[in-house]
């Protein structure tokens, strides 16, 4: 994170007028219906939603509230500052709203008619699928993270290529 | 009966299920989630009975409590997107609450579950669509590449081959002739190392020149006739081998034109295309080039071994002993190659990629001084796929020198052991050489026989999906009961319609209304709201799942669909125009229209002055998807065409959304003027555009939310009146930010400001995508 929204206010905020709710006082407590309940500061919504701004290359970046319906409430610049059970909650709600999953093993890895075709161990379990063509399915976060997203829409995640066993690897650097 | 229970429930969990249940209560569907309730990938079973829902894990211990979501106080469920997957979520009085999480993979059987649900606690029949494909191939149970086609591992040669030989129907004496030519050029192929046995076993030692001249001449006599059949032969198959990729690419391209709006969504146009094109080609090729290698070679390679058995049964089974270890390293190598040659296309295509869009966008990258930005990830990407181009061609480069000396290996054997049958006197020296001659000939083809596999199986499932399309199931253009519909009043209803593109996320739910004929409507709402939809299946482009949509009182599927979309006029928000003149455009709904009608229809649509002032006038070409015109002038044309087969029920579908406000004005007085006389359906963002309309729909999430005149809406002060007051209210805003001329902050307008503590984002070099 760097520094808060509310203090170093550049131009284009001072013209638009985005005013950011205070990390450090806002409270997420999960509902049984999957929504939160926000508190920041005398604001209060029963059933609202938050989501990372950028989950992928800065989670920790900034978040944003919403009703239930998607109507944008608030955003939260600094995350750090929020309390840790707040965090946790947050950390959960994200975990259900995006189901993409991490390989850790890279059992085969074959191309065939058009398609490559991947048995992998994940956090989530062992798991087959397949994926037609790079530039669709294949995105290179950085040098060494890759997001997958297979036929159906169901997304993977390589954190980090070097980590895995060098058999993994193999099966990787063979085919991309 | 129980529902998608292809599956059948684990017998613990059955008999832990039937304590749970209910006298009289019964299970109506059940199946199991690829998600468990901690979003691993494990089982997570729904069951859902004529009284509730029950959702558990695979092992649900005795005494364990499974979710339950009854009947009495469900409203509907539905599925909420997430990434990657969904949530089937129960909408209750009391409030929503989350049944089960399931991956993309089985979006749609949830979507058809819900469906079900939202039937069976209403009371309702169970109507379940029975179409859905689970993205594995059910007869292998492989993974299908692309879960809307059959699988590549399943390819049925044999069905596909009669198919294919169908085509040669037409033209089957020239193909039976062919194949004679065929035969007779091979078989002239085996002639010569015979011819030179007896050159050296005969002529050369009996020191006869007559027959040494006589062989000679034979040999130039298979030459010129070897030469002169392959010619014939060659452009024989050209010819038949084009004709029936014509004759398919035709076939397959009628099919297509015919088929359903579904199919078309499914499919991206460039999958479409690659069926008509691609696949046609691909089979064209292996007709032409394939299937003749293999013939030929085939007979060869079987000639060859039947003569030299005649000559040295032993050396004959000396020379087979590598074929087997031939085939093996070449499908080994073919597979390694398969591997390097796709890393190599990656690359390619990322390089290709990053270029396209480095040019295309250069205003972008010279307005932001990025040059260097860009040619550094230029350099990346191009290191990149050097290094993989190397590695592949370095594998090229090991291969053919490899083959070479395997194959050379071959001949010294047969030098080795048939030397010393010469020297036996077992062997004369002229079949030595012809053997050596026969080697080559049998030899050369198997380098490329592990490829046939490959090749055959491209092209089969080629023609596969070729078939495929051609017997999907057509639009019903005119069912057995269909009605005639010439003189068209323009009466509309929708009678509880519901539709969902994709299973379980309903685009429209439960529509009703009546449009009397001649009446002009406003359809207002949201992106997405469902308007759009509304319009489609008023055309028929798609089928309702529920309910009844009738035009003149007869339901539109009853309708000949010819009539129908003939009394039905539509101009999209991003019309489409073919690439050719302005008047053939505009004719195109009305083949045959004389010239003044045209005029008149462009007259109509405010179009005929700005025709008349391009240089070609009405033989203007428009470009390619009619780029060569502006965005209003484009509309234009699109209403002129729609006006000219003088439609009794015209649909606007946000026709002057993109165009600025006095194009809009132009359009405005030419659909006035068009409304006067018939049914006029016109959705529009701009709402002061509708203010004329007789009544206006309100559209809010796929409902029909309010209907009214714009002054009733306005006195009932609901969804219309805010959305009014929004628009005033983003215009009054516009117009006052516009008239700030100084961006506080004290910065100019150059866009060079000081941004000093982004907040959290300047970090974007750091982490934006280095790849």
């Amino acid at each position: 994170m760097r520094g808060n929204m509310a203090e170093s206010v550049s131009p284009v905020i001072r013209f638009f007028g985005t005013k950011p709710f205070d990390g450090s006082k806002v409270r997420l407590s999960a509902n049984p219906d999957g929504t939160v309940r926000v508190a920041a500061g005398s604001r209060v919504f029963r059933r609202a939603r938050v989501r990372l701004g950028r989950p992928l290359y800065a989670p920790d970046s900034f978040a944003a509230i919403t009703s239930d319906k998607g109507k944008e409430l608030g955003l939260i610049f600094d995350l750090d500052k929020m309390p840790a059970e707040s965090r946790k909650v947050l950390a959960e709600a994200e975990r259900r709203y995006d189901l993409t999953c991490r390989i850790l093993k890279v059992h085969s890895l074959y191309h065939q008619f058009g398609a490559a075709f991947w048995d992998v161990d994940t956090d989530k379990g062992r798991r087959q699928f397949v994926i037609r063509g790079t530039t669709e399915h294949i995105r290179w976060l950085e040098e060494d993270r890759m997001l997958i997203t297979d036929v159906n829409g169901t997304r993977f995640e390589i954190k980090n290529l070097s980590s895995l066993d060098k058999k993994s690897q193999t099966h990787i650097h063979l085919l991309f | 009966m129980t529902q998608f229970s292809k599956q059948a429930l684990p017998p613990a969990l059955e008999r832990n299920l039937r304590k749970l249940l209910a006298p009289g209560e019964v299970t109506v569907m059940h199946l199991p989630s690829d998600l468990t309730e901690e979003l691993a990938f494990s089982e997570r079973w729904l069951v859902v009975t004529n009284r509730r829902i029950l959702a558990f894990p695979a092992a649900l211990d005795d005494g364990a409590k499974p979710l339950e979501v009854p009947f009495k106080g469900l409203k509907s469920v539905e599925i909420v997107p997430v990434v990657g997957g969904g949530v089937l979520v129960a909408q209750e009085k009391t409030g929503t609450r989350p049944i089960l999480h399931f991956t993309n993979s089985q979006t749609a059987i949830f979507g058809e579950i819900a469906k079900g649900i939202n039937q069976v606690s209403k009371g309702k029949k169970l109507e379940l669509s029975t179409e859905i494909r689970s993205g594995r191939c059910p007869k292998c149970g492989r993974l299908l590449p692309d879960p809307n086609e059959r699988c590549p591992f399943c390819v049925r040669y044999f069905q596909a081959m009669g198919r294919i030989i169908k085509y040669f129907k037409p033209y089957a004496w020239r193909t039976l002739f062919m194949i004679i030519v065929i035969s007779l050029a091979t078989s002239l192929q085996l002639i010569p190392p015979i011819v030179t046995k007896h050159i050296v076993d005969v002529a050369i030692p009996t020191k006869d020149v007559f027959l040494l001249g006589r062989l000679i001449l034979v040999f130039l006599v298979l030459n010129v006739a070897g030469a002169g059949l392959s010619m014939y032969n060659g452009r024989q198959l050209a010819w038949l081998g084009g004709r029936i990729g014509a004759d398919i690419r035709s076939q397959v391209f009628r099919a297509v034109e015919r088929l359903s709006m579904k199919f078309f969504d499914r499919r991206h146009t460039g999958q479409i295309m690659a069926r008509v094109m691609n696949d046609s080609g691909t089979l064209q090729n292996f007709l032409v080039d394939g299937f003749p290698f293999l013939a030929q070679n085939v007979f060869i390679m079987l000639g060859v071994v039947i003569i030299l058995t005649r000559y040295s049964p032993t050396l004959t089974l000396l020379i087979m002993l590598p074929v087997p270890f031939l085939f093996l390293g070449q499908f080994l190598f073919w597979k390694f190659v398969r591997t390097l040659a796709h890393k190599f296309w990656n690359q390619w295509s990322l390089l290709n990629s990053r270029l396209n869009e480095s040019i295309a966008g250069v205003r972008v990258v010279k307005a932001f001084s990025a040059e260097s930005r860009e040619i550094d990830k230029f350099d990346r990407y191009n290191t990149r796929m050097f290094n993989s181009q190397f590695k592949l061609d370095q594998f090229w480069a090991v291969f053919w020198p490899g083959m070479s000396v395997f194959i050379s290996m071959g001949v010294l054997f047969v030098w080795f052991f048939g030397g010393q049958y010469v020297m036996k006197s077992t062997m004369t020296l002229g079949t030595l050489i012809a053997f050596i001659n026969y080697l080559w000939m049998f030899y050369g083809p198997l380098q490329w026989f592990s490829q046939v596999n490959n090749w055959m199986t491209r092209a089969f499932a080629g023609a596969e999906r070729i078939f495929e399309t051609i017997d999907t199931t057509p639009e019903t253009y005119d069912p057995p009961d269909a009605v005639p519909m010439k003189d068209c009043k323009g009466a509309v209803e929708f009678k509880n319609v519901t539709f969902a593109y994709e299973k379980g996320k309903p685009a429209l739910k439960d529509v009703t209304f009546k449009i009397r004929p001649g009446e002009l409507i406003g359809l207002v709402g949201k992106s997405g709201s469902g308007k759009s939809t509304l319009l489609s299946l008023l055309c028929r482009f798609y089928a309702t799942e529920e309910g009844e949509i009738r035009v003149d009182n007869n339901p539109v599927e009853r309708i000949k669909l010819e009539d129908l979309r003939g009394n039905i006029g539509i101009v999209l928000q991003d019309p489409f125009l073919f690439s050719t003149a302005i008047y053939e455009n505009i004719a195109y709904s009305l083949p045959g229209a004389g010239r003044s009608e045209v005029i008149t229809a462009a007259r109509a649509a405010n179009a005929h002055e700005f025709i008349m002032g391009k240089p070609d006038a009405y033989d203007s070409r428009v470009g390619e998807r009619g780029n060569r015109l502006s965005g209003g002038e484009k509309q234009r044309i699109a209403i002129a065409r729609a006006v000219l087969q003088n439609p009794r029920i015209l649909v606007l579908d946000e026709a002057t959304s993109s165009v600025d406000s006095e194009t809009e004005a132009k359009i405005q007085e030419a659909m006035n003027r068009l409304a006067r006389s018939r049914t006029t359906i016109v959705a529009a963002h701009r709402l002061s555009t509708l203010r004329n309309a007789n009544r206006i729909f309100v559209m809010d999430e796929g409902k029909l939310a309010e209907t009214g005149s714009h002054d009733e809406l306005m006195k009932k002060r609901g969804r219309y009146f805010r959305l009014v007051k929004a628009q005033e209210e983003a215009w009054k805003k516009a117009r006052k930010n516009l008239s700030v001329v100084d961006f506080p902050g004290g910065g100019s307008t150059t866009g060079k400001h000081d941004y000093n503590g982004g907040g959290g984002d300047d970090d974007e070099g750091k982490h934006g995508g280095k790849r």
